[in-house]
């Protein structure tokens, strides 16, 4: 006896009847793809192996009706679905009084002819191991240890259906576990294998979504356009199905498309000018030539000509500020001078006419009280 | 004067003769080569375009957690409960500097950038101090902020100050939609991140303030026209008032007014609650879609997945998968095309029959797979949710799952995934199905890719997870999943215990290299030990029972970990009261024939005490 392999499989048998099934197919498969040469023929075996333990399985050893045996065929896999319908019709026209058990033993014969080789071996397998699954108690949720056997059987009896390639003397001598667990580690082609058992959709009816009759409600589709809309409405909505799908992002690149679409950050490509757009409409010659405005008032020559023309320099190379602002500068200068007019007037450098209009509440000085 | 001109006009000529030149160039230039230039067109690029060129580059990182964490190995989460608290105190910081911003904006008077950015300017209060005119409503109503639009325009009316009817429109449709409250901020992402799920939970109960400030202002209207009804019926099927929404759509059909497309899709939605019983919900969505043609009115998206929304609440009726394609055919006359909302309505109406099942899925997959898909409806995100868990529970098969996972992660869908929540649940289903699946290996390829940044299973889920390995006797995986375990803090599971012990019982194979039978033996005292130290804080309730602790000791004695198996024997000896049932006779003689076989007299003769 070799407890713990068999105690691996306790699981497939324990937790329902159906993984029972997968377990062991699972099981063979694994054993299977050891053999290179595994042939098509091999496979159909299995295949029929595990629909006759399905079948077993489902039946008990009381004798069934055939009619109710039918739905269980239907559940076999589809590459044999041809072939089981055939089979069915010679199993239905001989044999359809005859009892599972019978039958059962019929099926086996078939399966181990068309397997070939030693026919009386594989079928008297094939029959024990049906015996074994038969016997296991249907509550199998106890007697963990009895099943335990059942399954080690169940395995020699795996090893049996291998015997066929040529190597089964060399590979009844491995330990099995260590081989198991080499198929269970190296399986990279694992998830192929379990396609082929995977639940097929055998009930996939294609329907076109778009191919029914419509509802003929609607009669002319080039309708009118007055109906009411709701702009604030629609945007609103917009809004909320956008933020429907922002989520948190997920990279510093999504942060900054949240901050730049907050206005946060400044936009692509990068302008030096941006937000100011007061002084898109400004050309660059007022920025710079700023010396015709002192011209209306300041004197032709002199110091104060000499200042103010230093003042329209430094002025015109500032990139601070707005033309507006540098006009209410030099205005500043201005009325900065008008008012000192007594002071130069004494010294007879020259008097300043005017005042400039609508100077700003910042840019006036103080006057002093006289 | 002159010579400004004369300049301008050298310069001109200048710039023509130079031009001549090169385009002569290029001429005599292609022709030579025969090479047709072709300057593309200038494209215009919007201002985020160039960082979402840079950021579709960036691939995630399976093995670092989410952009929003810390990347310091204290600071990164490692439950779902970590996760949510870490993001959401995180938003929190930044919801007190707001609150600190507008509570005290003397204190942030310097101008920190220029042009000013308004996301960093505090709040404005506004009160009956401040000059208002209808501009500054106006403002308000595009920013959508309703608590400040509702307080603006009641200072409005105390001052007597005309407002347009325009306007007077817009706020309504502001109070409306929002039902009278202010919305989310839209800084809050993690908030609503992480709070929608409860949202789901309201889905169908009636929240409309029946005599909040959007009824007022219906009320001091003195002729409603058709937009006003129209509002006024949208705001309330928004929020589920279904009755009153159908008797003002009644009133304005008596009237005779024609309403907005949205209007009469709210009045088809009232179907759900006005109307009981199929063939009555149907005639009420027959009756309103002929008014529409009557009224000139086309149908549009909306109109669409309103008609399936209330055909979802009549699936016992074999008749509606008939009206769900019809109205689908009649929309495609109007050139609209079903979105994911429309998708998932279906799903539901096709796939409600556990026993006839419907392959669905498979078909609208179809549809979508190769389309880019973007948001048209608050309901696309259930979409996806809901598809893998039609995989899950109606199909039962992983390839349409794994389909339904290739195309949400294509491009840009998986902003369609919702929220934490959704997330979570879609996670949920996936892994199911993954562990239906019987191979380890692929199980693990998405395990290892998703968990824990991503998606961490439920404790059903570990469950499940920790059977397929069970299965699959993958023993090199146990510690593995022991350690996420921990770190799931689920250890205090008791199913998932029970399975992971009685599981590695049973995968014990003599011919395990050495170094992982010392593993397992190593991991079976660390379960024990964690398992006992849970015990003693009451974390777990459930007691020992033998066969656990006689599996135990197996596995300790398969990974030659004699002492911890001797302390178990203890163990068993000491408090035979608290412990249910025995373990297996057979445990207890491969522990003595090892002890003897290794000469540990000593383990040999504590274990002596419990046999008599």
């Amino acid at each position: 006896m070799n407890p713990t392999l068999s105690i691996k499989c306790i699981p497939y048998i324990n937790s329902s009847k159906r993984n029972g099934i997968r377990g062991v197919y699972c099981l063979t498969q694994r054993f299977k793809s050891d053999d290179d040469n595994s042939s098509k023929k091999n496979q159909l075996a299995i295949d029929k192996l595990n629909n006759l333990l399905k079948t077993m399985k489902k039946g008990n050893d009381v004798e069934m009706p055939p009619h109710e045996s039918k739905p269980i065929e239907l559940a076999k896999p589809r590459q044999l679905a041809r072939k089981s319908e055939q089979n069915k019709q010679n199993i239905d026209d001989s044999k359809q009084n005859k009892p599972l058990g019978e039958k059962l033993s019929d099926a086996a014969t078939e399966v181990a002819q068309s397997i070939g080789g030693d026919t009386n071996k594989t079928k008297s397998d094939l029959l024990n191991l049906l015996r074994i699954y038969n016997n296991e108690p249907n509550d199998s949720s106890e007697k963990k240890v009895k099943s335990s056997v059942q399954l080690d059987d169940l395995l020699s009896g795996m090893k049996i259906d291998r015997s066929q390639s040529k190597k089964s003397v060399e590979f009844s001598a491995v330990d099995r576990a260590q081989r198991i667990r080499e198929l269970l580690g190296h399986s990279s082609g694992d998830h192929q294998r379990t396609k082929k058992y995977r639940k097929p959709m055998d009930n996939y009816m294609p329907i076109n979504l778009f191919s029914s009759e419509p509802l003929g409600i609607f009669k002319n589709f080039d309708t009118k356009k007055d109906f009411p809309t709701l702009p604030t409405w629609d945007r609103l909505h917009e809004k909320s199905l956008q933020t429907a799908v922002t989520h948190p992002p997920k990279n510093i690149y999504e942060q900054m498309i949240i901050w730049t679409e907050q206005g946060k950050l400044w936009k692509f490509p990068i302008n030096n000018e941006q937000g100011m757009d007061d002084e898109n409409n400004v050309f660059f010659a007022e920025h710079v030539f700023l010396e015709p405005l002192i011209d209306e008032w300041c004197p032709k020559k002199g110091p104060i000509r000499h200042f103010m023309e230093l003042v329209c320099v430094g002025l015109s190379k500032n990139p601070f500020l707005s033309v507006e602002e540098k006009k209410d500068h030099l205005n500043w200068f201005r009325q900065y001078f008008y008012e000192k007019n007594q002071l130069l007037s004494e010294v007879g450098a020259f008097e300043i006419k005017s005042l400039p209009e609508n100077v700003k509440e910042y840019y006036k000085p103080t006057i002093p009280d006289e | 004067m002159l010579n400004n001109y004369r300049t301008a006009f050298l310069r001109k000529s200048n710039e023509t003769i130079q031009l001549f030149r090169l385009s002569s160039n290029t001429l005599e230039k292609s022709s030579s080569n025969g090479i047709k230039i072709d300057i593309p067109k200038y494209i215009n690029r919007s201002s985020t375009d160039i960082l979402k060129a840079i950021s579709s580059t960036i691939q995630r990182d399976p093995t670092a957690a989410h952009f929003k964490y810390h990347d310091d190995p204290y600071l990164i989460p490692v439950s779902n409960f970590q996760k949510r608290a870490y993001a959401l105190s995180q938003e929190s910081g930044r919801k007190a500097a707001h609150w600190i911003l507008n509570q005290h904006p003397e204190l942030f008077n310097h101008k920190v950038a220029f042009p000013p950015i308004e996301k960093f300017c505090p709040n404005v209060v506004y009160d009956e101090s401040s000059d208002l005119d209808e501009n500054e409503l106006k403002i308000i109503i595009e920013k959508a902020i309703v608590s400040d639009a509702i307080a603006v325009y009641n200072l409005l009316k105390k001052k007597d100050i005309e407002i347009s009817s325009d306007t007077q429109q817009s706020l309504l449709e502001l109070v409306c939609f929002y039902n009278n409250q202010d919305d989310l901020e839209e800084d809050w992402i993690e908030e609503r991140w992480y709070t929608q799920a409860n949202k789901n939970r309201e889905e169908h109960r009636n929240t409309w303030k029946s005599n909040g400030f959007a009824m007022t202002l219906f009320s001091t209207i003195k002729s409603p026209n058709s937009y006003h009804y129209s509002i006024i019926i949208q705001g309330m099927a928004k929020y589920n008032q279904f009755e009153e929404a159908y008797n003002l759509y009644k009133e304005a059909k008596e009237k005779g007014f024609i309403l907005s497309i949205n209007a009469y899709n709210s009045a088809i939605k009232t179907a759900i609650y006005v109307k009981e019983g199929a063939d009555h919900k149907w005639l009420h969505i027959q009756e309103i879609l002929t008014q529409m043609n009557d009224s000139g009115v086309p149908m549009n998206l909306s109109t669409l997945n309103s008609i399936l929304n209330v055909l979802t609440t009549m699936t016992s009726n074999s008749e509606s998968k008939k009206y769900a394609l019809k109205t689908i055919a009649e929309a495609k006359q109007f050139d609209i095309e079903p979105c994911l909302a429309s998708y998932y309505y279906l799903l539901q109406i096709f796939c409600s029959d556990r026993k006839n099942k419907s392959t669905i899925l498979v078909d609208i997959l179809n549809l979508i797979e190769e389309k880019s898909l973007s948001i048209k409806d608050l309901a696309d995100t259930n979409f996806f949710t809901a598809a893998m868990e039609n995989c899950r529970y109606h199909l039962q098969n992983l390839d349409v799952a794994l389909r339904v996972h290739s195309i949400l992660l294509k491009a840009n869908n998986y902003n369609l995934i919702g929220d934490s929540y959704r997330e979570s649940v879609y996670y949920r289903h996936f892994f199911a199905i993954l562990c239906q699946n019987e191979s380890v290996e692929f199980l693990m390829k998405y395990y290892y890719d998703l968990v824990p940044h991503i998606y961490i299973p439920e404790p059903s889920i570990t469950e499940l997870i920790v059977k397929t390995l069970n299965v699959a006797a993958a023993v090199e995986l146990y510690p593995k999943i022991w350690s996420d375990i921990l770190m799931f803090d689920q250890a205090d599971r008791e199913p998932i215990i029970i399975e992971l012990i009685n599981g590695m019982a049973q995968n014990l194979f003599p011919s395990f290299e050495q170094s992982v039978k010392e593993k397992l033996g190593l991991l079976s005292g660390t379960i024990y030990d964690a398992i006992e130290e849970r015990k003693e804080t009451g974390k777990i309730k459930m007691p020992w029972t033998g066969t656990m602790l006689g599996n135990l000791i197996n596995i300790c004695l398969f990974g030659d970990n004699i002492n911890k198996a001797t302390e178990i024997i203890v163990k068993l000896h000491k408090n035979q009261n608290e412990i249910i049932g025995i373990p297996d006779s057979l445990t207890i003689a491969t522990f003595l024939d090892y002890c003897i076989e290794k000469n540990y007299f000593n383990e040999l003769l504590v274990s002596k005490i419990f046999r008599k």
